[in-house]
């Protein structure tokens, strides 16, 4: 049983100008232990689907539309109350993109790794936990930074602040929606280095979100991506990388600018990212695919590997490619 | 040849805090110069100075060698119509309730003279100019994507003519698919206008791109500066080779 | 800024979308959709009242003493008064009185207020530092009380009423302008615009007003709910119309004596005063959503 198991999950916005269907029926499962990417741009859904997982998205405005989110056996979308709020911290820990934004500026942060820590039922020995927490995310002077507040921090110390509070209900799953994006690049590098060793040591299962391939490069093994709310591509990274087979991952592979090759101008995707509210039929990345067939505007392709996918008879080589035994799998007509 | 821009040991102050320490800066006519450095590192106000956004504190500030140090309003506009800037965040640098008409206007009517038809076609042939068409023009800034935004604040920005354009990091805030249109575009813009571009960034690929010469700023002074194949390639300063060695590289086939 | 007006087709469309979403908008909510039919209403009743009144010439005082103080009937809805006047006639009239002496407050303190405000918090320093301080001292003393200091020393009468009431209200308009404008001044667009060569006029004008427009709005349409209750309580004090004006406080003045039997005498124009309080708050909430966008949901 995977650790995390989404399956035909459809998410929806309503808003005054008619509904955005923001996500078009995801399947992924993250085995325990694993290191998985996610990578896509503006729009893909992916910073909603992470926070699907942990029911974070206000219900109303978004609404489930079908599909079932599983982690570790228990059904997510159901959950209630209690049960919610353990999976929240206990079962999941997130961490969030801005620093400067997800602390709370007017509280110092003893006090709000200590909110954290009681709410997962601590209630003795809060000190020392705090100060352990800080150490294992390489803050030193823990003592003293308890009584300090967030803006006397430095970008990245707040970041470790955040992991160390995702990591305080001792996780299985440690879900990072763009943790270094704010952050300078060498800060960047300890940051991922950081996380990475974490992952090890505790023996987390990592979901990372980014729109970054080199960061996800950096830390994953597998990386999915998503294109306006659907999951086109899931591969091994090494494979993703060497051999892309969505159009639209090649696209992204060659708009991204290489700094040990400049004579190679990055090339833009032409068009841009459509309206949820009103999306391309079929797949939704035809309208700018330079291999786009008739069949692609009917009928969205899924990702292959599913029982039950779309007209076998009008895929071409669509074996899931395999890579030293894990598999390559593509959502698309022409891959 | 003079500068077109110039700093010539500038430091600016913000309290006791100095943000520019000491820093000798020019940009000629028609060259493109990075700026690269990390958060603090003083490249941004570098940029606000030469706008004259910000004052200096010591040093001089010249323009197409008139000292622009401390002038006011009447002495900076040659400065305001031949230099212009493109921000970060396209979201924030257009006004919400201004129609992309209006916007890209804007600086057309403060030099005044002009009748609204040569306006409603100077400002289609801007929007042309940036790949944006004249269906553009009634659309408010809420209906636009980061991408098309940022191209009408290009678009603003080419508006009075200018020699160069001051740019502080205008693709950190789009997706990568939409950066790369932005560099296509600024580097054609660049060929057909003859402008000097002043590229403020920490994103030291895209400064290689883009850049013919590169300065790196640490601490708001300057520790390495040269031709960008040069300083991005085989630097000499270690910090330079440390912000190198941070690049993620996406390894690829 | 009419030449930078555009083609016409395209206005329509915009404007036709903006509709649409203030009807969604108040749709979505039965408080904000009572404001509106009960503003809705005031104004109507404001501009066609005295065309629909029975009894037009009982708003101006005539006598039918035989008929003095009768309770509600098919007659007379809301009973009569002590001089025989259909009450329902002088409550529908006095909407307009009411109405224009609410306009007028708001109006006369905001054209005050909000170019002190948008000032204020634009060019900040010492100019601030004194626009705040007298706006202190002004907020400092209580609203009514000042105004009726101000009425006394004038003299009874509405306009009296009016202008006493509009030197109370402006300050509130200031300290909320001023701190938009305040934020206002950070904006990446403001300081493109500078890099333009726009002056500070120009900035006011074109960027700073602009934008402070939504918290306006929201706030004067509240005002007039509150600038009515204000004046009636003038009148009810005796400091503002004077009989036989047919103002809502006015009337209640008068109707106290004659309280509890003849009840209706101040109950209607008691609800009246209620509803329009009730009417412009539940209005401006419902602006707020639409204007706002973080409050707004879609």
């Amino acid at each position: 049983m995977s650790l995390l198991e989404v399956r035909g999950y459809r998410l929806a916005f309503d808003g005054y100008e008619g509904t955005a269907q923001v996500l078009n029926g995801i399947d992924l499962s993250v085995e325990e232990g694993e290191a998985v990417g996610i990578v896509g741009e503006t729009g893909c859904g992916k910073s909603v689907l992470a926070r699907s997982l942990l029911r974070l998205n206000p219900e109303p405005p978004a609404r489930i539309v079908s599909g079932s989110i599983r982690f570790a056996g228990e059904d997510v979308l159901t959950m209630r109350g209690a049960a919610l709020r353990k999976l929240r911290g206990t079962g999941i820990g997130m961490v969030f993109q801005d620093p400067a934004t997800y602390l709370n500026p007017v509280f110092t942060i003893g006090r709000q790794l200590e909110d954290v820590l009681r709410a997962h039922g601590h209630r003795r020995g809060i000190a020392d936990r705090s100060v352990a927490l800080l150490e294992s995310v390489q803050l030193r002077d823990a003592g003293a930074l308890l009584r300090r507040y967030p803006h006397e921090l430095s970008g990245g110390m707040r970041q470790r602040v955040l992991i160390a509070q995702a990591l305080a209900g001792n996780p299985r799953l440690l879900v990072a929606d763009e943790p270094t994006t704010a952050l300078d690049v060498t800060v960047q590098r300890q940051v991922l280095a950081l996380i990475a060793d974490l992952v090890t040591r505790l023996r987390l299962t990592l979901l990372l979100i980014s729109h970054d391939l080199g960061v996800i490069g950096a830390l994953c093994r597998r990386v999915v991506v998503m294109y306006a709310g659907t999951i086109i591509e899931d591969a091994p990274t090494a494979a993703l990388l060497s051999t892309p087979r969505h159009p639209y991952t090649r696209g992204l592979l060659a708009a991204v600018p290489d700094l040990d090759r400049p004579d190679r101008l990055p090339r833009g995707i032409p068009g841009s990212i459509p309206s949820l509210r009103d999306p391309p039929s079929g797949c939704r990345f035809h309208p700018r695919c330079p291999l786009a067939m008739p069949v692609c505007a009917s009928q969205a392709p899924r990702l292959d590997g599913d029982g039950g996918g779309g007209p076998a008879g009008d895929r071409r080589g669509d074996q899931a490619g395999c890579s030293g035994g894990e598999p390559h799998r593509v959502a698309c007509y022409a891959a | 040849m003079t500068a077109l821009l110039a700093a010539e040991h500038v430091v600016v102050r913000f309290g006791t805090h100095r943000a520019v320490d000491g820093v000798d800066l020019a940009l000629h006519a028609g060259e493109t110069l990075g700026l690269v450095g990390e958060s603090g590192s003083g490249k941004t106000t570098m940029l606000r100075l030469f706008l004259r956004l910000v004052d200096a504190s010591e040093g001089r500030v010249l323009f197409a060698g008139t000292d622009i140090t401390h002038g006011r309003d009447a002495a900076l506009r040659a400065l305001r119509r031949q230099v212009q800037v493109v921000f970060q965040n396209p979201h924030a640098a257009l006004d919400p309730r201004m129609s992309v008409f209006a916007a890209v206007a804007e600086p057309l009517r403060l030099l005044g003279g002009r009748s609204r038809a040569a306006l409603r076609d100077h400002v289609a042939a801007l929007l042309g100019d940036v790949g944006l068409g004249t269906e553009f023009m009634a659309r408010y800034p809420h209906e636009l994507s980061g991408g098309q935004k940022q191209r009408v604040c290009i678009a603003r920005a080419l508006a009075p003519q200018p020699r160069a354009l001051l740019l502080d990091e205008p693709t950190s805030a789009l997706d990568v698919s939409v950066q790369a249109q932005i560099i296509e575009l600024l580097a054609a813009l660049r060929v057909r206008h003859g402008l000097a571009y002043l590229f403020v960034s920490h994103n030291l690929a895209v400064v290689r791109l883009l850049c013919e010469r590169a300065a790196v700023m640490q601490n708001g002074r300057i520790v390495e500066q040269g031709a960008a194949a040069q300083v991005l390639a085989e630097p000499r300063h270690p910090y330079t080779r440390a912000l190198l060695d941070s690049v993620l590289r996406v390894a690829q086939a | 800024m009419s030449d930078l007006a555009l083609p016409r087709t395209q206005e329509a469309g915009l404007a036709l979308r903006r509709l649409r979403f203030l009807v969604w908008t108040f749709r979505g909510s039965p408080s904000a959709l009572l404001g509106l039919a009960l503003v809705a209403g005031f104004l109507l009743l404001a501009a066609f009242g005295p065309w629909l009144v029975p009894d037009p010439a009982d708003a101006t005082g005539a006598m039918h003493l035989a008929q003095r103080l009768q309770p509600p009937s098919a007659l007379h809805w809301f009973g009569t008064d002590e001089m025989g006047d259909d009450i329902f006639t002088r409550v529908i009239i006095g909407t307009r009185t009411s109405l224009w002496v609410g306009l007028t407050i708001t109006g006369i303190a905001a054209l005050i207020g909000v170019p002190l405000g948008v000032v204020s918090g634009y060019r900040g320093g010492a100019l601030r530092a004194v626009i705040m301080r007298v706006t202190d001292v002004f907020l400092a003393v209580p609203g009514l009380v000042l105004a009726l200091a101000i009425v006394a020393a004038l003299g009874p009468s509405t306009l009296h009423g009016v202008v006493a009431l509009a030197i109370v209200w402006w300050p509130g308009y200031v300290r909320l302008i001023e701190a938009k404008a305040l934020t206002l001044r950070g904006e990446p667009y403001v300081e493109v615009a500078r890099t333009m060569g726009a002056g500070h006029a120009w900035i006011l004008t074109r960027h700073i007003l602009p934008n402070c427009f939504s918290p306006f709005v929201v706030k004067a349409s509240m005002d007039m709910g509150l600038a009515v209750l204000a004046a009636a309580s003038l009148g009810f004090i005796g400091l503002g119309a004077k009989p036989p004006a047919p103002e809502w406080g006015a009337m209640i003045s008068v109707a106290r004596s004659y309280m509890p039997d003849q009840w209706w005498y101040s109950f209607f124009p008691g609800l009246f005063i209620f509803l329009t309080v009730l009417g412009f708050s539940l209005f401006g909430d419902g602006l707020r959503d639409i204007l706002d966008p973080r409050s707004a949901r879609g």
